[in-house]
């Protein structure tokens, strides 16, 4: 299992020059300014979302490590 | 209560003692006002309350949860970030056991018996409290944390460190994170342990960030993590088939036996596209999860965050979630672990907890965030969380069905 | 353990095809001409006769976080060193001239404020960080260059190199 995640990443890390990047140029990032753009607009909200989540599936992050257990699971 | 040879049974659960007022949250909340005070300027630094309400129906879990939060750039290569959680839980669970119409017993009972997964009350509240240091210089970026939890019957500790490096001019930002968390697991009258249990868990996370265009983000990360030690529910029971049951409905159960070890491999993507003729944005994800339990499991996420006027943003979102089964899941199980006479053979491990299932969940709703004034937004939120089995064997009653309600405001100061 | 160590080395070095060449090195430098802004097509009035004056060019945009903070600064600048000569020519990059618009209503300004619409000048300039500074002499040298806005650590050097630019 170790082996194939492994190639999969590799993979992965390959494709991303691959999908045809336009470079952004530091005046270039109105849009990605706005709020509605932000990677984790909402981290509060975020992180209460993922914390039921984690108490009622098996599965559990992905996003990010960090923000310590509980004994919801 | 029942017990059973040398395995000892679940008595009826007692309520935890109510949590007292904590010093934390009060220290934290004087602080952020201290901080607030400083400077008005418009700024990035915020200071975040939010309230969420977690419903289940018909009676199951609900936990009220209150979250606040400071970010400060106190030095221009300096973030200072804090949080407190303070969780109120109560309501009734699964215990394990699967409906008393599905146990088999000697003694003739009138009918009818209930379908319905019995359940027990618990209640308990919980403190957790996280800080990080965000340090800049230049292009890296490095992020030491430290968490704490605090439940009546659980007690972590947790430890983090991210960095990220920017290059081609902010176009990529590799990641690399690691963290750990050093759990006890805390007995009582309602728990089949009778000794502190410990856990420790690893995560690892590799990942990147990639502009696609002036208008799209896309981001990949790679997670392992491996936990160890004490990994069961220390409530939750198991039902044997050939131990000889009473009452069906005051069922008799064995304590649960998950290993003690578990890697995890998890693969996560997400796509962020600014649609500018709509004044919208949306996201989509889609995470790929694998364990040594024999879960596999697949997440998809989408939201769209829609700008109304010049302070209004809505954001409906729909996520799905779908879980194969662990390889030791079962409803009930053959053989009496108590009986040196049954030549059954007891599997090594065994739980009952149907959150280890073969299932799936849809989760739906929205938010509202409103930037009333250059100093203040709102928000308030609607979710629902649904969760249904796919084994056609796990009593439907079993799993839970929640309204989640959320308000929130964010200070900028 | 050590195997997860070798593991990771393989993912670090099949990371590394991400490493592309980091673009955006052949920005305008100290001691370069900066381009003639009356033949730059920018919208707005551009001072006339600059020719002799200590000039501070300010590439920014209403989305960008750290302008809102160097407006009030740039502002004090030009009452101070105004008298003495100094001319600041703030140049958006907006695409959208109501944001622009409306972040000069919430930041308003005396000194001469223009947009570079067509992202022309800024891209032959090729700056580093939204906001950047090019601080110019009598000659339309360039001096001293900003990039970003670091607060009282900005305002300071801005000062001092002003200072030092007027006092020739």
């Amino acid at each position: 299992m170790r082996m194939k995640f492994i190639l999969l990443l590799a993979l992965a890390s390959g494709c991303i020059p691959m999908t045809g990047c336009q470079h952004v140029k530091p005046w270039q990032r109105g849009a990605l300014a706005d709020p509605i753009m932000t990677a984790d607009l909402d981290p509060v909200g975020t992180q209460q979302a993922e914390h039921v989540f984690f108490s009622r599936e098996a599965a559990s992050g992905g996003r990010g490590v960090g923000g310590g257990g509980c004994g919801c699971n | 209560m029942n017990r059973a040879g040398t395995q000892a049974l679940k008595p009826e659960p007692q309520p935890a003692e109510p949590g007292c007022q904590h010093p934390a949250a009060a220290l934290a909340l004087a602080a952020a006002l201290y901080l607030m005070q400083l400077n008005r300027a418009a700024s990035q630094d915020h200071f975040d309350y939010r309230f969420e309400n977690y419903q289940e129906d018909n009676g199951r879990m609900g936990v009220q949860t209150q979250t606040w939060l400071f970010e400060k750039t106190v030095k221009p290569w300096l973030t200072l970030r804090g949080q407190v959680v303070y969780d109120a839980i109560s309501g009734n669970t699964p215990i394990g056991s699967p409906p008393p119409s599905q146990i088999k017993s000697p003694f003739p009972l009138p009918p009818p018996l209930s379908t319905s997964v019995p359940t027990a009350f618990l209640r308990d509240n919980r403190w957790a409290g996280e800080f990080e240091a965000a340090l800049n210089y230049g292009p890296h970026h490095l992020t030491p944390q430290f968490s704490y939890s605090s439940e009546h019957d659980y007690l972590s500790y947790g430890a983090a460190l991210n960095y990220s490096l920017d290059l081609n001019e902010k176009n990529t930002s590799l990641n690399l994170g690691w963290a750990h968390d050093w759990d006890s697991i805390l007995p009582n009258g309602a728990t089949y342990i009778f000794t502190k249990q410990h856990k420790n868990t690893d995560d690892i996370l590799i990942g990147a960030s990639q502009l696609l265009g002036p208008n799209t983000v896309l981001t990949f990360d790679f997670t392992f993590r491996n936990s160890s030690g004490y990994l069961s529910d220390p409530y939750r029971g198991v039902l044997f088939d050939d131990y000889p049951q009473g009452d069906p409905n005051h069922p008799s159960l064995f304590a649960e036996r998950r290993p003690d070890y578990r890697e995890c491999y998890i693969a996560y993507a997400s796509v962020m596209q600014y649609i500018k003729a709509l004044r919208g944005s949306a996201e989509g994800s889609y995470r790929f999860y694998a364990d040594t339990f024999g879960i596999f499991a697949h997440t998809v996420g989408v939201a769209w965050h829609q700008k109304i006027g010049p302070r209004l943003v809505i954001s409906p979102l729909f996520r799905y979630y779908e879980q194969s089964a662990a390889d030791f899941y079962g409803t009930q199980f053959a053989g009496d672990p108590s009986n040196p006479y049954d030549t059954t053979r007891i599997p090594a491990y065994y739980s009952a907890d149907y959150r280890l299932s073969h299932m799936e969940t849809f989760t739906y709703g929205a938010e509202v965030s409103a930037r009333v004034l250059s100093w203040l937004t709102l928000n308030l939120g609607f979710k629902r969380y649904e969760m249904m089995g796919l084994d056609g064997v796990t009593s439907p009653s079993a799993y839970a069905h929640a309204s989640i309600l959320t308000v929130g405001s964010r200070v900028w100061f | 353990m050590p195997t997860l160590r070798l593991d990771l080395l393989a993912l670090m070095a099949s990371l590394c095809s991400l490493l592309g060449s980091n673009a955006g090195a052949g920005g305008l430098k100290t001691g370069d001409t900066f381009p003639d802004l009356q033949a730059a097509g920018l919208e707005g009035h551009c001072p006339a006769d600059l020719k002799g004056k200590t000039v501070l060019v300010d590439f920014w945009a209403s989305w960008c976080g750290p302008c809102k903070q160097s407006f009030p600064v740039m502002e004090e600048l030009h009452k101070q060193y105004g008298p003495r000569g100094l001319v600041i020519i703030a140049i958006s990059v907006d695409q959208n001239k109501r944001d622009m618009a409306d972040f000069l209503k919430k930041n308003p300004v005396s000194f001469a404020v223009l947009r570079d619409a067509a992202q022309k000048l800024v891209a032959r300039v090729d700056v580093a960080a939204m906001p950047s500074s090019f601080l110019l002499d009598g000659q339309g040298k360039v001096r001293f260059i900003h990039t970003g806005f670091h607060g009282a650590e900005t305002r300071k050097e801005y000062e001092r190199q002003i200072e030092s630019l007027l006092g020739k």
